[in-house]
């Protein structure tokens, strides 16, 4: 089977229909975090689904390995119904899934089990996946004696070993260090080039938008809040790609200002004039605020930059530059635009003032933009002791968001309120206080 | 009772006398503890797991595991002796299930701990994989709860000991019925005041209980905990 050719456009091997996912909140109303999802996935190609937490990415690929049900919408599995796990799909697990109780051939086998194979038939197949992914040697060694990339390659080798046709993988690289995560990466893209695995389509789940233009013939940029399919690039760069490339940055870039427009969109619609509570903060830490606004004053960028060049000089990864502009879109410290940034007046400010102005400045900002730092703080305010629980503010904010969203945003808010000098908070009776209230 | 000596180490330095403990009492109380905890885990551990997977039945039923494990179970002695009577039953068969009355509940709600604990991509990952039943069990839940498993039995056989003292001898008004084994024999002892043997069969069950906890529960812990780490 050639996978490049694409002259006779064969049946998708995983399509879904107008596919719809909520869960139940703990006010019993139902939360969407995916809507009306249609896509189609074609033998012999990478599709990559991309998004930033919440835009209900991983559900949707659970949804695809049938260990979900979708609330509706139909799932067709090479164009039939998909009701459940199914012979010829394949998972491999962001967290690697491995039982620490099973060797590593163990493992393996673990994934022909429902095949009902002989034992020889097992153990043949199991050693040559084990071959295959360069694991030979470590048969009988346990999960725990591994490092992290030898252990995603056992993921990899118990999903590849019952030859599915469609493998689904879950942020895979993402919990591996930079160089394992490469290694890694261009191995799956030997093997999958060179038709060494009969898998025919692959669904992959990352943040990493440099990852997925490394291996992804298209990829779909997810949108949050719900989940919804925001925008489709094909990358039709030959393998193995390059990142320094001029077109592999060009797509790069591209995809940036999609992300950061509809970052600003975001911002826009769940902004403070709709007194949005369940406004999505990024895990972004009041120190790295300071710091990223002085590198975007100092003469290097004179106050803007293109959100894709400025995260090398920097030291950090491209993905960790998103959370940061947005945070400081939403404190309205920058101006997004097709995927530059510009500081503002008050950007400006912040970055010739010293601590205690900074301090004035930040929290004034937190007080304007941020409604969930605004209610916390008025609400310490009307109290007559002057402090309440967390879990008020948790509930509250889970009608808005899932329990895991609302947990970061909380602990975001938490941070840059401390930093404000707005309030307390204490972890241990976890309870706010106001700021001069002692607490 | 029957008679066969099996204490002979024990009697040569127990200078008092000898008759009383000349019985396989030791032996038979330690293959019911051993029996009980085998029936109690066959019953609790499919029903804990059941449960442990499911976080609103566990939030229902664990306060009433825990509950159940904390009820004084000797007040219901009397219904047990009641019956036994009632249907004319062998005492040395039907008053040993009051041993393991009480302190069951610990293997139920260990279990529904562990399962409950379980690693949700583990459990994502076998239903993925579609394994079959037998392996579900094999190679996934039971090495999974298996730790929790093995606190919950060191503590109902430890308390399945201790009950033994107050169930293999239970009377109810005048009727007084005895399963005869190392608990009745203590009992028995304390009735008639003889300290020295009183001091005899507790010390025949503190070694009898610390080689068992050292013999079998601990290496199983060991190996539980060698086994389930991942780092």
């Amino acid at each position: 089977m050639d996978r490049i050719s694409t002259q006779v456009i064969p049946a998708p091997t995983i399509a879904f229909d107008k596919v719809c996912m909520a869960f139940a909140k703990p006010s019993g109303e139902s939360l969407p975090v995916l809507l009306n999802i249609d896509l189609a996935l074609r033998e012999g190609e990478i599709l990559g689904l991309l998004g930033r937490s919440g835009s209900g990415k991983s559900t949707l690929l659970r949804i695809a390995g049938g260990l979900v049900k979708p609330t509706s919408g139909q799932v067709l599995y090479r164009g039939a119904p998909l009701t459940g796990p199914s012979e010829g799909i394949a998972i491999v697990f962001q967290t690697f899934a491995l039982y620490p109780w099973l060797t590593v051939l163990e493992n393996v086998e673990f994934g022909l089990d429902a095949l009902g194979l002989a034992l020889d038939e097992v153990r043949r197949r199991a050693m040559s996946a084990i071959d295959l992914i360069g694991l030979d040697g470590f048969q009988s060694a346990f999960p725990r004696e591994l490092s992290g990339g030898m252990r995603q390659r056992v993921g990899f080798a118990r999903a590849i070993v019952s030859e599915p046709a469609l493998l689904l993988m879950d942020e895979p690289f993402s919990a591996l260090d930079v160089l394992t995560a490469e290694t890694l990466r261009t191995d799956f893209l030997d093997l999958w080039v060179g038709h060494q695995i009969s898998t025919k389509a692959v669904l992959m789940v990352t943040h990493n938008i440099e990852e997925a233009v490394m291996m992804c013939d298209r990829i779909l940029v997810l949108g949050a809040n719900p989940g919804h399919i925001a925008a489709e690039i094909m990358v039709s760069l030959p393998q193995p790609r390059n990142r320094l490339d001029v077109s592999f940055l060009a797509i790069v870039n591209d995809i940036y200002s999609i992300l950061t427009a509809r970052m600003v969109q975001a911002i826009g619609v769940h902004g403070p004039i709709h007194g949005g509570l369940g406004l999505h903060l990024p895990d972004v830490s009041s120190s790295r605020i300071g710091g990223f606004i002085e590198n975007l004053a100092s003469p290097l960028y004179g106050g803007h930059a293109e959100l894709a060049k400025i995260a090398a000089p920097l030291g950090l990864r491209s993905h960790d530059v998103l959370p940061i502009a947005m945070a400081l879109g939403i404190l309205e410290f920058i101006d997004i635009k097709d995927g530059a940034i510009k500081l503002t007046a008050a950007g400006r400010v912040f970055a010739q003032s010293e601590m205690d102005e900074r301090r004035r400045l930040f929290s004034e900002h937190l007080i304007c933009f941020v409604p969930l730092v605004a209610h916390i703080h008025r609400v310490l305010d009307e109290r007559e002791d002057h402090r309440a629980p967390r879990e008020r503010f948790e509930l509250e904010l889970q009608d808005h968001l899932n329990r895991n969203e609302a947990e970061k945003t909380l602990r975001t808010a938490i941070d840059w309120g401390r930093y404000a000098e707005l309030f307390s908070y204490d972890d241990r009776t976890r309870t706010f206080g106001r700021n001069d209230a002692k607490g | 009772m029957p008679d066969c000596g099996s204490y002979g180490f024990l009697e040569a330095r127990y200078r008092g006398p000898t008759s009383g403990l000349s019985r396989p009492t030791g032996g038979l109380t330690l293959l019911r503890v051993a029996v009980l905890v085998a029936i109690a885990s066959l019953v609790w551990v499919p029903i804990g797991v059941a449960v442990g997977l499911r976080p609103r039945l566990t939030a229902r039923v664990q306060p009433v595991a825990q509950f159940l494990a904390a009820f004084p179970a000797n007040l219901l002695f009397p219904v047990f002796v009641f019956l036994i009577v009632r249907f004319d039953l062998t005492p040395g068969i039907w008053l040993v299930p009051l041993m393991i009355l009480g302190t069951q509940w610990y293997i139920l709600f260990n279990v529904i701990a562990g399962a409950s604990a379980f690693p949700s991509d583990l459990r994502e990952a076998a239903t993925s994989f579609r394994v079959r039943p037998w392996r579900w069990w094999r190679d996934v839940m039971l090495p999974g709860i298996f730790p929790y498993y093995v606190t919950g039995a060191i503590t109902a056989s430890g308390g399945a000991w201790n009950a033994s003292i107050v169930s293999e001898v239970v009377s109810w008004g005048p009727t007084k019925l005895s399963a005869g084994g190392l608990g009745a024999y203590i009992a028995q002892m304390t009735n008639a005041g003889d300290f020295p043997r009183i001091g005899l069969g507790i010390a025949v069950m503190s070694v009898l209980v610390v080689a068992t906890n050292r013999l079998v529960w601990r290496p199983l812990y060991a190996f539980a905990e060698r086994r389930t780490r991942l780092d």
